[in-house]
């Protein structure tokens, strides 16, 4: 068996379980199609990369409906123990929170929203995040698909390309610990030959997609900082001034804005408006943006 | 005639088919287990296909997605290095919480072991409990 049927046979067993896995979330079709890639690759190593061996991996690692199965099944057991949801919803990584039980049907029911508030801290980070990513995508890539046309730059470009796989990762895990959508929990690469280490990531589009997304977070940000972050903060100082107002003022007298304590009632009241709005927009956009993810860094 | 053979394959399709899922119920609930000990007893951190080739099951694709999960619980730690020809390989060893887990699981095991011996053994005929 030549490595051209070899590499045909791994195919051929990814596209089964493909197959199998049709109308999953596309994240863990991503993690079973790399676990599996992964399993034939490394046992083929082992078996010194005798041809024959292939066949021998394959179905010991259990045929392509039997791990399908294993994979909807634990994705099932832990959405379960995670968000105490069971069926089809578990599966397909909607939030357990997509659907408002009873006791969430109030307004004020956000304050008890514990993903509201890990939303809120992913509205936080967007910010610093997202000039990062800006800083990277512009500041390495533009400079290296600038440069590339004059072949220097092309090594660099080739780096960059490939650190978006991680940085996919990263948004990835951000994504599914703060937001709730399950995203892919493995790198979704494995590269060998140094035309699968140059060549591929290049031709990849997930990859062009994934530095797509990243310019798009300083943009967004922005508009996390005004319907998110500048509420919430403003939410806290409001509650807090008849603790701050007169520390500042005894640093700064000269200071024009002077909220006298007894004004409490009212910031207490604007403020709780405010964070509800900060933690409502949170939510919200939290789902889109996470749609927006899964569209442009796995879906591709 | 015909009736009899219909019947004994009916039944025949019953047994393997409740023979099957027994399996599969024993086989699910010990899987964990199973992995925890064998992380726990090497001596070095394994990768997935090290650790399927010691479990010696016909579905090795299955320990990964136990593998994610108790991984996602903090029962095992992982770390990817990259090898010299192959793919990057993601290596597992037991996390302190693991070990305790674990500690505790052998003992519902002992516990569900001897249980479940003395009952098939006819040790606990039930006299004292059922009238």
């Amino acid at each position: 068996m030549s490595n051209n049927q070899v590499e045909q046979q791994i195919q051929h067993y990814l596209r089964a379980l493909t197959e199998q896995l049709q109308g999953q979330d596309i994240a863990l079709v991503q993690d079973a199609l790399y676990d599996a890639e992964n399993h034939f690759r490394c046992a083929f190593e082992e078996a010194n990369s005798e041809s024959n061996a292939i066949i021998d991996i394959i179905s010991a690692y259990g045929t392509p409906e039997e791990i399908a199965k294993h994979y909807c099944d634990m994705e099932l057991t832990v959405n379960w123990a995670i968000h105490g949801i069971h069926g089809i919803h578990g599966i397909h990584g909607i939030h357990a929170n997509d659907k408002p039980s009873v006791h969430e049907t109030s307004v004020f029911s956000i304050f008890n929203d514990m993903s509201a508030y890990k939303a809120l801290i992913y509205a936080f980070i967007r910010l610093p995040l997202g000039i990062a990513y800006f800083a990277w995508t512009f500041i390495v890539g533009c400079c290296s698909l600038a440069a590339s046309l004059f072949i220097v730059g092309l090594p660099v470009l080739v780096f960059y390309i490939k650190s978006m796989h991680y940085f996919s990762l990263l948004e990835g895990r951000l994504i599914e610990n703060l937001l709730g959508i399950r995203m892919p929990r493995r790198p979704a690469n494995t590269a060998f030959s140094i035309k699968q280490k140059i060549l591929d990531p290049m031709l990849l589009k997930r990859n062009w997609s994934t530095s797509l997304y990243l310019s798009l977070q300083l943009p967004l940000a922005l508009i996390y900082l005004l319907l998110i972050v500048l509420p919430a903060i403003l939410a806290a100082c409001l509650f807090l001034s008849p603790i701050f107002d007169p520390i500042i003022h005894a640093f700064y007298p000269a200071l024009e804005i002077d909220i006298n304590w007894y004004w409490l009632p009212v910031t207490t009241l604007v403020s709780t408006a405010l964070l509800m709005l900060s933690l409502f927009f949170a939510k919200q956009l939290g789902k889109y943006n996470g749609k927006l993810a899964k569209a442009m860094l796995v879906g591709v | 005639m015909n009736e009899f053979n219909s019947n004994n394959a009916q039944e025949r399709e019953t047994l393997d088919a409740l023979t099957k899922k027994f399996t599969k119920e024993l086989s699910t609930g010990t899987s964990a287990l199973v992995l925890l000990s064998i992380l726990k007893n090497a001596k070095k951190p394994l990768y997935g296909y090290q650790i399927g080739r010691l479990l010696n099951t016909d579905k090795q694709g299955a320990i990964y997605p136990v593998l994610r999960n108790m991984e996602a619980k903090g029962l095992l730690n992982s770390q990817t290095q990259i090898s010299q020809s192959g793919p990057p390989r993601k290596y597992f060893t037991i996390s302190k919480l693991g070990e305790k887990v674990l500690a505790q699981w052998l003992q519902v095991w002992d516990q569900t072991q001897q249980l479940v011996n003395q009952a098939i053994c006819g040790k606990t005929n039930g006299d004292s409990d059922v009238e």
